[in-house]
């Protein structure tokens, strides 16, 4: 089990990977935002991440940004999930630490939860594409 | 004698003043063209300019006629920095012997950069080039129309995908039984949902990508690749979706296998539309053998198939944006009208050639060719949506 935020700011897609990780037994905390992110956390120290990049107030990148700066306890790994493909942003998340990007739109539950653990092993190396 | 002379000279005035009156008329032609216009002599020295050419440019006519052209009229790259003489379209079209088109940018005497499209050709007194001529246009008018379509049709598409990305994943979520186990008429309809997502998500990502290209703002990004490689991987790919068919896929290789410079992500969208609409339109059972081959200074890539043939009457019409085959409604293949489409522009932007022989209820062949000399790198804000 572990603990994980869900940054997303479609509310559906926030409530179906909350819905399909909770069913894998890790305790999940939901931000619609990158500013929201941030925000929890303050209280919360998730083991990871899954990361939205469009988003409203404060995209992924930003949030990024951000989490390099004022996060030095623990740093969680980051799973990229975008429907964005070839884009400067995913570059930019990689430069930023992200662990991996996966395509929300092809990734089915049993999938979600795969590289969700995946990217939780202590592997070195995962970090691909 | 006395006659003669009068005669001759009648002829001489004659042929003064007619040479007199062309002159005037070529003078009268050239100001009134529309578009800019320069004319340069063998040496690349302005002799000639209109009144467009000198309103794009901001220059006064004594500003540039006499100058020498490429050091007159400055041309930069996107990124501001100056374009080697050589590489510039008046040199290219002077070397060459040919026409060439292509989108540049000018400094104007004030220093702003403008894109124009700029087509400039030799001009050849037997055989010999003994100038060139410019003509171009400003371009700004419509590349800030193409942003603003590209802005609108990139939120447009990420708008379309949020809403399909929940229908599928919910889909999903009802098919590995999230919502308690399903019936298997249940399941079959929970498919047919993720199908039809699936291929809505296509079509926007495809239409994406038409937008990007027609707009030349696809970045064209050439990397030494063996043709080969590119063909045994989209084979890989496509190989459950042929099985599911019963479709044998074969790779044949008749020529010596080499490296060229071409875009790899460009390619692959190429052949994997071409092999893929080969596996769509063959009947189950059947056969597609992929050819990998040379012609002159090509590679040539020909995929054969035995299905149901394009019908004479369609042929022409094929790579039409949006056509569909009246065979292609009738065997109920899904598709968009927008694949060949697609690919004959990515073939275009590959400096490559497209082309097929097809025989109703016998089979199609495609063959598309690829220039081993290889690409210059185009910059582009996009990539392709895959």
């Amino acid at each position: 089990m572990a603990e994980i935020l869900i940054v997303e700011d479609d509310r559906d897609l926030n409530n179906a990977y909350k819905l399909i990780l909770e069913a894998d037994k890790h305790h999940v905390i939901s931000a619609f935002d990158g500013r929201q992110a941030l925000s929890k956390l303050h209280s919360f120290e998730p083991d990871l991440i899954l990361l939205d990049l469009l988003m409203p107030i404060k995209s992924g990148v930003e949030f990024l940004r951000d989490y390099g700066v004022d996060h030095k306890k623990k740093r969680a790994k980051i799973l990229v999930f975008t429907n964005l493909e070839n884009s400067p942003e995913i570059d930019e998340a990689f430069r930023l630490g992200a662990d991996k990007c996966v395509i929300k739109a092809w990734t089915a539950p049993h999938g979600l939860v795969k590289v969700v653990n995946d990217v939780l092993q202590p592997k070195p190396n995962s970090a691909t594409s | 004698m006395v006659k003669a002379n009068q005669d001759l000279i009648e002829k001489l005035e004659i042929q003064a003043a007619r040479a007199l009156e062309e002159k005037a008329n070529t003078e009268a032609l050239f100001a009134s063209i529309g578009e800019g216009v320069i004319a340069t002599d063998t040496e690349g020295t302005i002799i000639r300019i209109n009144k467009p050419a000198l309103e794009i440019l901001g220059y006064r006519k004594a500003d540039l006629i006499g100058h020498w052209f490429t050091e007159a009229v400055v041309a930069v790259n996107e990124d501001g920095s100056i374009v080697d003489n050589q590489l510039r379209p008046m040199a290219k079209a002077y070397l060459t012997g040919r026409t060439i088109t292509e989108r540049v940018y000018y400094m104007r005497k004030d220093g702003t950069i403008i894109p124009v499209l700029a087509n400039v050709s030799p001009v050849l007194m037997r055989g010999k080039p003994i100038g060139a001529i410019l003509i171009f246009r400003d371009m700004s008018e419509e590349m800030q129309n193409d942003r603003l379509k590209m802005d609108f049709i990139g939120i447009a598409s990420h708008q379309l995908r949020t809403p399909l990305t929940a229908v599928v994943t919910y889909a999903h979520m009802l098919e590995e039984n999230f919502g308690g186990k399903l019936s298997d008429i249940q399941l079959s309809f929970v498919n047919v949902i993720i199908t039809a997502s699936r291929r809505m998500n296509e079509l926007v990502g495809t239409l994406l990508n038409i937008t990007r290209i027609e707009a030349g703002n696809i970045r064209v990004d050439p990397k030494l690749v063996q043709v080969e490689n590119i063909v045994t991987e989209i084979l890989d790919e496509l190989k459950p979706e042929a099985d599911s068919k019963r479709i044998k896929l074969n790779l044949v290789i008749k020529t010596e296998l080499e490296r060229i410079k071409t875009d790899k992500l460009l390619v692959h969208e190429v052949f994997s539309n071409v092999i893929s609409n080969a596996i769509k339109y063959t009947p189950p059972g059947g056969k597609i053998l992929v050819t990998i081959t040379d012609r002159f200074n090509d590679i040539v890539v020909s995929v054969k198939d035995n299905g149901y043939g394009i019908p004479v009457e369609d042929q022409r019409f094929i790579f039409i944006k949006f056509f569909r085959s009246s065979d292609a409604m009738k065997h109920d293949v899904s598709g968009t009208g927008l694949g060949l489409y697609l690919t004959k522009i990515l073939v275009d932007n590959l400096g490559g050639e497209i082309w097929f022989k097809s025989l109703k209820n016998k089979g199609t062949t495609f063959f598309v060719s690829l220039p081993r000399s290889g690409l210059e790198r185009k910059a582009g804000q996009f990539t392709l949506e895959i």
